[in-house]
């Protein structure tokens, strides 16, 4: 059975808290913990866990069983272990049983499915030992896409800025152009972030600090015109900056 | 919805060349690929584009007739944002205009059988629209290599709609 100090809820305050919670441990095997309930006298994890090492048994709480395995399931000893983390707040381990609980009941849920799956989507890419942007067919990127340079400074291509970014707040937004595998082409066209002159100018410094390879690119600068609502409704190039190195 | 035109998208979306669908899209129907293809929700503008700009045997021979059948059947969507949206619905006006150089507008404003909708949606939205082509970037050196069409193509097509009543923009 190992060392008993390092099992967990081996202490009695450690049941405590998940007991006061109104949780519990079920052996999966009704027939088996009955069993055990007759031989060792009454629901204890450390005599439950001392009779078989490779039983299963499920925590349960409200109703809903948050975790299961036996003590070799590494997701089951993890949850465990998050739950002993915290188990010197009988408050913290009853937040934990729940975040665990709506997790576990999201997952049983049958899942609505998207029904616009296709609308907008990342354009996966590698980059090559010349330095080349190329698809997952190893083709080397051609064309137009929608771009944003992420807070993390990941660059994420493809169409729909908004979901590019994850609908988060982005360092840059816009059009590259790919021609043999090279970006080309930059300018700040997102109605989604209508990045403006001024944050647009900056792409260059943006994307050399980043290290994203644009030698011999040009960017555009465009004046994005919106209405009311928020919507564009003219842009205006007001600058092209050929980026030599 | 067109299972090549749904094949078309998603092999694109996965950086396929659209020059490998050139035979199949052709065998379509070029008028019929032309509308099923800009009809789909969710087919790229700039995937659209580059299909009129890689496969001229697609519109080359259209006949005026040919177009206006086209726009009239292109179903636009009331609720389209300009400059938001990435589908492909208003490509066939904007090719005509961008590349062909013909008045696209002047043309769908005469076609008697133009559904309102329709007419409504491009009323609206094509103000905004001309300007959003690739034709911005420059293009020269995919023309030169091959990537692109031969523009020849583009200066025969503008003649013969303009033989045939187009108005140039």
């Amino acid at each position: 059975m190992g060392n008993p100090k390092r099992r967990f809820f081996s202490k009695t305050s450690e049941c405590d808290a998940l007991i006061q919670n109104g949780a519990f441990f079920m052996e999966l095997d009704a027939a088996a913990i009955m069993e055990s309930i007759g031989r060792k006298g009454g629901i204890n994890p450390d005599v439950i866990g001392s009779i078989s090492s490779n039983r299963k048994f499920a925590l349960v709480y409200k109703g809903e069983i948050i975790a299961q395995g036996s003590r070799y399931d590494k997701a089951y000893q993890k949850v465990l272990q998050d739950i002993r983390k915290v188990s010197y707040s009988l408050e913290k381990v009853g937040e934990t049983l729940e975040e665990f609980r709506i997790a576990a009941f999201c997952k049983r849920t049958p899942k609505i499915s998207n029904k616009f799956p296709k609308d907008g989507f990342e354009q996966l890419y590698s980059i090559d030992k010349n330095g080349a942007f190329v698809n997952k067919k190893g083709g080397l990127l051609m064309g137009t896409y929608n771009f944003v340079l992420r807070s993390n400074g990941k660059l994420k291509i493809g169409f729909r800025h908004h979901l590019l970014a994850n609908a988060e707040e982005v360092v840059a937004a816009g059009n590259l152009r790919f021609s043999k595998g090279k970006i080309v082409g930059i300018d700040n066209l997102s109605g989604h972030y209508r990045p403006t002159i001024e944050e647009a100018i900056k792409y260059k410094e943006i994307f050399m600090n980043l290290n994203h390879p644009i030698k011999r690119a040009f960017l555009d600068v465009f004046e994005i015109i919106h209405n009311e609502a928020g919507y564009v409704t003219k842009r205006i190039k007001v600058k092209s900056i050929e980026i030599k190195k | 919805m067109s299972g090549l035109v749904n094949k078309i998208y998603l092999e694109l979306k996965d950086g396929e060349d659209v020059k490998v669908f050139k035979d199949q899209i052709l065998s379509y129907g070029n008028k019929e690929f032309i509308i099923d293809m800009l009809n789909f929700d969710f087919f790229i503008h700039n995937h659209a584009e580059t299909i009129f700009l890689k496969i001229p045997e697609l519109w080359k021979d259209l006949s005026l007739d040919d177009w206006k059948e086209i726009i009239v059947s292109i179903h636009r969507p009331e609720t389209y944002r300009p400059f938001m949206e990435v589908s492909s619905h208003f490509e066939d006006v904007k090719f005509l205009y961008n590349w062909i150089e013909i008045d696209s507008i002047s043309l769908y404003k005469d076609i008697p059988n133009l559904s309102e909708s329709n007419k409504k949606s491009l009323d609206k939205n094509l103000k905004y629209l001309f300007d959003d082509s690739d034709k911005r970037w420059n293009l020269t050196e995919d023309f030169e290599d091959g990537t692109l069409c031969n523009p020849i193509y583009f200066n025969q097509a503008k003649m013969k709609l303009v033989s045939q009543g187009a108005k140039l923009r």
